[in-house]
């Protein structure tokens, strides 16, 4: 034992202080077994060298880890931003640039295809929500005959003429719609990746838009905005036998970059306007339809499927959401919107999120559900105002707008800015 | 109810939204997540990378690299590992690409510098000192074991994950680890209490 305990180091340690030294970083580590921690131990207790090396190396470990903080400048996020954004416009010069290449090979570009791909895909989703009316404002109509055309892989014979086609005016209507769609579609990416899969799988056997889309194309030129959209759609035949491999992230980015090449939304038509009115000024808008409340409710059995069993109790308590829409102050035809239930979800998930964690099981209460409702529902109040030129009534939905967004923890949309 | 408030309750809401849910949302380009997410993790990557290319100034463009790209293509994020260890992957690629880059063109003097804030726990000069001897020992060590050292010992991420970030076996982050820590108690015997 006096052999363990000489201050002389190497020389005088007894032969298993080598073989403990070898271990002695995973000791410190709490990497060891329980067996192996105890022999460590043991030999620590009677090894000055050995456990003096532990101490520094648990020194060591405890100084590094408290060492002062590096900050990187108090505008980096702004930085980021910036560099996000020019980021992102790149992006969307290499699409023009591909565009111009030979025909149907931009898009099998890499990192291309999947952002189209995840664009598609969700506009599926969305197009669900409208009950198909989502994909015909693109200028894509479901019941033409043409709509029969050829399987992934090929070309279209339509598409042959289509670079030949005059350029056309885009409608405002188209405009607006796009606008409208890429705005949703945003809002869909609030969702936490594991809800979003299976909601978008219990959309995918609508809708054959592929074979829509070919039409559409077929009535595009090269230089029309619409083709873009329309080229979005075309993708989705490609890929809906695999839902795994959407690509949100680059699917969020194609939507910024598609926004940029719309032209600004125009005036709602009047009857647009009218109905909007209503809605906003209407206080009791009237029942909410059945058939979207049973929607709603499907879509959320079918998330809960894929949750855990405590996720699954908290999602069938929030069922109550149902009743909130049919029986409620809110009920209001926007509680269809995706971007309601997108807000609606993700709320949702986070507060069950923290909810586990702090140990209660708790849903969230109806306040965040009903003020996703009303947020979402401002949303449309403050842009169906400013489209009728009511520009301080959409100031006060904005301030309302607002309020709800930071007690939801979320942003408001960046084009209220500019506009109180 | 004030801005301030409003201000308040968002920060809370956010330090409550998980990494992955973070990262998810600020690459959708929502604005207060790329802000969260900013502050989430820059300070942590400056840190890091301060000490691994020892110098200020292209530390500091490196995590404005490392985020944007982080966000642009968070689509290549691998949801079977924390997001710090993506972070840091990319971080340590950037910053050895920038070695190997500027190292070529021209000799900069390894121009570390001091933290910014000292920690409230670290009041006596002789920390203080400690902490200046342990950066500098930091600087005398080769890149690899740097690296193992400051992912384990100053990020406090697993043997897995640190081979994941490095593309390495966790035997051979132990056995690099074991060799960091044996240099700088050796570099540090001055300082370590007997």
């Amino acid at each position: 034992m006096n052999a363990d305990r000489s201050p002389r180091g190497h020389r005088d340690t007894p032969p298993r202080c080598p073989r403990v030294r070898s271990r002695i970083n995973d000791f410190v580590d709490g990497r060891l077994t329980a067996k192996e921690r105890g022999l460590v131990q043991g030999h620590l207790k009677s090894c000055v060298t050995c456990m003096q090396e532990a101490r520094d190396l648990a020194r060591l470990s405890r100084a590094t880890h408290n060492l002062p903080p590096h900050r990187a400048g108090t505008d980096l996020a702004d930085r980021v931003r910036r560099g996000l954004a020019e980021r992102r416009s790149r992006a969307l010069a290499d699409l023009g640039t591909q565009d111009a290449a030979p025909r149907w090979a931009w898009h099998r570009a890499p990192g291309v295809r999947p952002a189209l791909a995840a664009a598609t895909i969700a506009a599926v989703w969305i197009a669900g929500f409208f009950a198909g009316r989502g994909v015909e404002r693109l200028g894509v109509t479901a019941n033409e005959p043409e709509s029969r055309l050829p399987a992934a892989g090929g070309l279209s014979p339509r598409r042959a003429h289509a670079a030949a086609l005059p350029p056309t005016t885009i409608e405002p209507e188209f405009v607006n719609a796009g606008h409208e769609i890429l705005t949703d579609l945003e809002w869909a990416t609030h969702l936490p990746q594991h809800v979003r899969r299976p909601m978008l799988a219990s959309q995918f056997e609508l809708f054959d838009l592929r074979h829509r889309a070919e039409l559409a194309l077929a009535r595009t030129t090269t230089t029309d905005p619409r083709r873009s959209l329309a080229q979005l759609v075309h993708d989705f035949g490609n890929t809906l036998r695999d839902p795994r491999a959407i690509d949100w992230h680059a699917w969020s980015s194609a939507a910024r970059s598609l926004r940029l090449a719309l032209p600004a939304p125009a005036a709602r038509s009047a009857n647009d306007r009218g109905a909007a009115a209503a809605v906003v000024e209407a206080p009791r808008p009237g029942r909410l339809a059945e058939s979207n409340v049973a929607a709603i409710t499907d879509v959320m059995l079918r998330v809960g499927v894929e949750l855990s069993p405590p996720e699954r109790r908290d999602l069938a308590e929030l069922l109550h959401f149902k009743q909130l829409l049919v029986h409620g102050e809110e009920r209001h035809p926007m509680a269809t919107h995706p971007g309601v239930m997108a807000t609606f979800l993700s709320e949702w998930q986070s507060r069950a999120r923290s909810s586990h964690r702090s140990g209660h099981s708790r849903a969230p209460g109806e306040h965040v559900m009903t003020t996703s409702l009303r947020f979402a529902t401002g949303v449309h109040a403050v842009r169906t105002l400013r489209a009728a030129g009511r520009t301080t009534a959409a100031a006060e939905f904005a301030d309302m707008v607002e309020h709800m967004a930071r007690e939801l923890g979320i942003e408001p949309p960046v084009e209220f800015a500019g506009w109180r | 109810m004030t801005a301030e408030h409003w201000t308040t309750g968002s920060r809370m809401a956010w330090r409550d939204v998980e990494d992955e849910a973070l990262l998810d949302r600020a690459a959708s380009g929502e604005p207060a997540a790329v802000d969260a997410f900013v502050e989430r993790f820059g300070e942590r990557l400056c840190g890091f990378l301060v000490r691994l290319v020892r110098d200020r100034a292209w530390a500091e463009d490196l995590v404005q690299e490392v985020l944007v790209r982080a966000l642009h293509e968070a689509h290549r994020y691998d949801p079977e590992w924390p997001v710090p260890v993506w972070l840091f992957a990319i971080a340590r690629n950037l910053g050895l690409d920038l070695l190997r880059r500027e190292g070529r063109r021209r000799k900069r003097a390894s121009q570390i510098t001091r933290p910014d804030v000292a920690p409230a726990a670290v009041t006596t000069a002789e920390h203080r000192e400690f902490q200046i001897a342990l950066e500098d020992a930091l600087q005398q060590l080769p890149e690899p074991y740097r690296t193992v050292f400051l992912l384990r010992d100053g990020e406090s991420m697993s043997y897995e994950a640190i081979g994941e970030v490095l593309g390495i076996s966790p035997k051979t982050v132990s056995s690099r680890l074991h060799r960091a820590r044996s240099a700088l108690r050796v570099a540090l015997k001055e300082h370590l209490p007997r």
